[in-house]
């Protein structure tokens, strides 16, 4: 778990120092303003019920958080929805693409209400074909 | 489509025989309103009703009485109205007066809090918020986190404990079927089959009935909703809540023999009415508005009959019966009286919502003699979304008799007036993302501006991260495709597609929200495409036969090869399997252009507009128009180009890959 933080902060830092990564700039400037791209630090979106977001996050969540609020989003995203019968939780979609997958969602004006689970899931489920 | 809970097994199909009579192992009997009036019913009936000494309901039931008397009434917009015979005037206002006397409960919670096995719970007519389980706290300290069940991947759940413990913590209205015993597994169980035996209480409230007693559903309202315009909550039931005091308005946990009928719920964050881990369980004129996620929902349920009901305003189905038990086709000894439907829908419209009707792993549900109409689409059932939900891969669905159409409801805007919470195609009647040993018959299915049914496969690689959620049992279907499960050994047949049944006329409430559709005069209602089918490579044994099209004959079908889609691509026909009797006959050669719709769909709504890019998140033309065809065209072109293109041959690779 620890390693794949590390890394999913590391792709962060690289796509904060490229113009246009990650969708626009309002949310760099978000991202900036907090001074830290380590998951760790940062809350995923969406109102926590019985221990977790990701019931209930939506694309009005994802659009008001911060790059690491997001990230540590599709963290527990990706946490949840493996199968529960797996101790692995890694995932075919790696987790840059899920950001920028439901960036792009998520900035459709009328998309605020999309549960951010179900667009994971689809997204996941065929993850291997896409590019 | 999906959802997410605790790890959940489906319970023992056989009867619990340590309560008479005993509980689950069939679909429970309804006792009449009359015996909870007179006495002749087994168990203890508790009375609710609001007012003082039920003055409230007794106003409210004979304006009922009076009205359904004079001017009739509907349990489903699509049927004939309905009007309360002279007998019937003195028999509904006799009960009620002697249920009133009867009545010792303002709070349908506490009167379910007081009952135990084979008891009654009759709600006199009312709107019924209960105000002290909305005070219920929400991530109640007593229960979270101490009674959260961490799932094997270590997420967090509630616990059916959880539940019990903290009942209006996420439910207004909570049914406690069982017993608290031991903790659950310290890790999910593979085998769902059989609730552990460790925590697996004995019976608290099996055999219970919920119901109202006023000659409507909507005389009885349950509502978590809040937010209601001016007056509107009290006097109208189809009244809008802007919020929701509770996720889930009636909720049935392990309650074996659960019968309830006559009311509606309304308002829940999440579900108007959900049950888990029951065996036996009748719900019968009931309505279900304006839940965010689904009306109904049903988990981990057998022996499960939903009838004569109503629904609308969910953001994801109407109704949901998801993990159902494998009583289909990968049965095994855990159910010896298998192959059967372990849940039926009948006799419900399904309108008003981003989908009429959802389930993933919807295991041997038959969805029969119902009406599906104004929806963003009819029916959709997947193996996609496997998380949480053992019995994969889906299989054994049953869908027949049904009027399925105008399920062109474009939510995808601003301010839609059902906020849609799952992205899925505008304009669909029924949709399988992965299914095997499905029958699609003697249907009518018309005026789906996108396509009348949409046949396609998930690969297993494709699959929750590659993972079912628990055993896969035998029976898979695609037994010849290394590491492809589904679609394979389905069937449609007699259906009727773009055609206008006899005598049929649009429901009212079919334009609630706006939908598109077609006109009344019109003698044909074309779908957009009647049958689209992704032919994955190595899907096996699906078969088209004796559906006939707009003009009443087999020729006017539409489907691969037709409606200028893919021209040149094979097949210029859907498989008939020689009319069903060569399932074999039946094979995918794949189309890639096909998948790679699939894949750009997956990633959700953008504004591309390449003639390849997914286009599910608009309203479909109308059919027939020229701007349909202009699209046809325009796709057909660049599919015959894709194949060849340097992304086209990629994707063929990855394909073959997901099989090695």
């Amino acid at each position: 778990m620890n390693a794949r933080r590390t890394l999913i902060a590391g792709l962060a830092l690289a796509c904060l120092a490229a113009p246009g990564c990650g969708g626009d700039s309002g949310e760099d400037e978000k991202a900036a303003g907090t001074g830290a791209a380590d998951t760790r630090e940062a809350t995923a979106v969406g109102p926590r019920v019985a221990g977790s977001v990701v019931q209930y996050a939506d694309c009005g969540d994802w659009r008001e958080g911060t790059r690491q609020e997001r990230e540590a989003t599709v963290d527990e995203l990706r946490d949840q929805l493996t199968a529960q019968s797996e101790r692995d939780t890694s995932s075919p979609l790696p987790d840059d693409r899920a950001y920028r997958i439901l960036n792009k969602t998520c900035s459709q004006d009328y998309a605020s209400s999309l549960r951010l689970y179900k667009l994971f899931a689809k997204a996941q489920g065929f993850a291997p074909l896409g590019e | 489509m999906a959802h997410l809970e605790r790890p959940s097994y489906w319970p023992d199909p056989a009867p619990d025989t340590s309560v008479k009579p005993a509980a689950g192992g069939k679909v429970p009997s309804i006792r009449s309103l009359t015996s909870a009036s007179n006495g002749r019913t087994r168990g203890k009936v508790r009375v609710v009703c609001s007012g003082r000494k039920g003055k409230e309901s007794m106003r409210r039931v004979t304006n009922s009485i009076r009205n359904a008397r004079k001017r009739g009434y509907k349990i489903r917009p699509s049927q004939p109205t309905i009007k309360l015979t002279k007998k019937q005037v003195r028999d509904y206002t006799r009960i009620n007066k002697k249920l009133r006397k009867k009545c010792r409960y303002k709070s349908v919670q506490k009167a379910v809090n007081a009952s135990g096995n084979n008891d009654r719970v009759v709600i006199m007519p009312g709107v019924y918020t209960e105000p002290e389980s909305r005070r219920g706290r929400t991530n109640d300290p007593k229960c979270n986190p101490s009674m959260i069940q961490k799932d094997a991947s270590g997420s967090p759940t509630p616990s059916y404990r959880y539940q019990v413990e903290c009942p209006n913590d996420q439910n207004l209205i909570y049914v406690q079927g069982r017993a608290l015993a031991g903790p659950p597994p310290a890790a999910p169980r593979s085998n769902r089959q059989g609730i552990p035996g460790q925590e697996l209480g004995r019976c608290v409230r099996c055999n219970l009935q919920i119901e109202g007693s006023g000659p409507k559903p909507t005389d009885v309202i349950l509502d978590a909703g809040k937010g209601y315009a001016a007056g509107q909550q009290m006097r109208s039931p189809s009244a809008k809540p802007s919020g929701w005091a509770k996720h889930v308005v009636l909720r049935v946990d392990r309650g074996d023999g659960f019968v309830g009928r006559n009311f509606l719920t309304r308002g829940g964050l999440e579900f108007g009415f959900y049950t888990e881990e029951t065996d036996g369980i009748l719900l019968d004129r009931t309505k279900f508005y304006w839940s965010a996620d689904y009306g109904h929902l049903s988990f981990t349920t057998d022996h499960h009959i939903l009838q004569n009901c109503d629904a609308f305003g969910a953001g994801d189905a109407a109704l949901y019966p998801g993990a159902a038990p494998e009583t289909g086709s990968q049965a095994t000894k855990f159910y010896p009286d298998a192959p059967r439907p372990n849940t039926v829908v009948r006799l419900c419209d399904m309108r008003g919502s981003q989908l009429g009707y959802s389930g993933s792993m919807g295991n041997a549900v038959r969805i029969t003699n119902n009406h599906i109409y104004g929806n963003g689409g009819g029916i959709a059932s997947d193996t996609l979304s496997a998380a949480g939900h053992p019995g994969f891969p889906a299989d054994s669905s049953q869908i027949d008799n049904n009027y399925i159409y105008s399920n062109n409801l474009n939510l995808y805007k601003p301010n839609p007036p059902v906020k849609p919470l799952v992205t899925t195609p505008v304009g669909t009647g029924i949709i399988y993302a992965g299914m095997n040993d499905a029958r699609v018959h003697d249907n009518w299915i018309f005026d789906n501006w996108r396509d009348g049914v949409m046949l396609l496969a998930v690969p297993d690689a494709l699959v929750n991260g590659g993972g079912a959620e628990g055993d896969v049992f035998p029976g898979v279907s695609c037994p010849t495709a290394p590491g492809l499960s589904t679609s394979c050994g389905n069937r449609f047949y007699n259906n009727k597609m773009g055609q206008v049944p006899p005598g049929f006329k649009f429901p009212r409430e079919v334009d609630q929200f706006d939908t598109p559709r077609s006109r009344q005069s019109q003698k044909r209602m074309p779908n957009g495409n009647d049958f689209w089918w992704d032919e994955f490579s190595g899907n096996t044994k699906n078969c088209w036969f004796g559906n006939t099209g707009p003009d009443g004959t087999q020729a006017s079908v539409t489907g691969p090869g037709q409606a200028g889609r893919v021209a040149a691509m094979p097949p210029a026909l859907l498989p008939s399997c020689s009319g069903g009797s060569s399932p074999g006959s039946s094979l995918g050669l794949g189309d890639v252009a096909k998948t790679q719709y699939l894949v750009d769909c997956s990633n959700g709504p953008d504004k591309d507009t390449d003639p390849l890019a997914c286009d599910w998140w608009s309203s479909p033309p109308k059919p027939g128009s020229a701007a349909a065809s202009r699209r046809h065209s325009q796709y057909a072109t660049a599919a015959a180009g894709f194949a060849r293109s340097a992304q086209g041959r990629r994707l063929t690779k990855r394909i073959a890959a997901l099989k090695e």
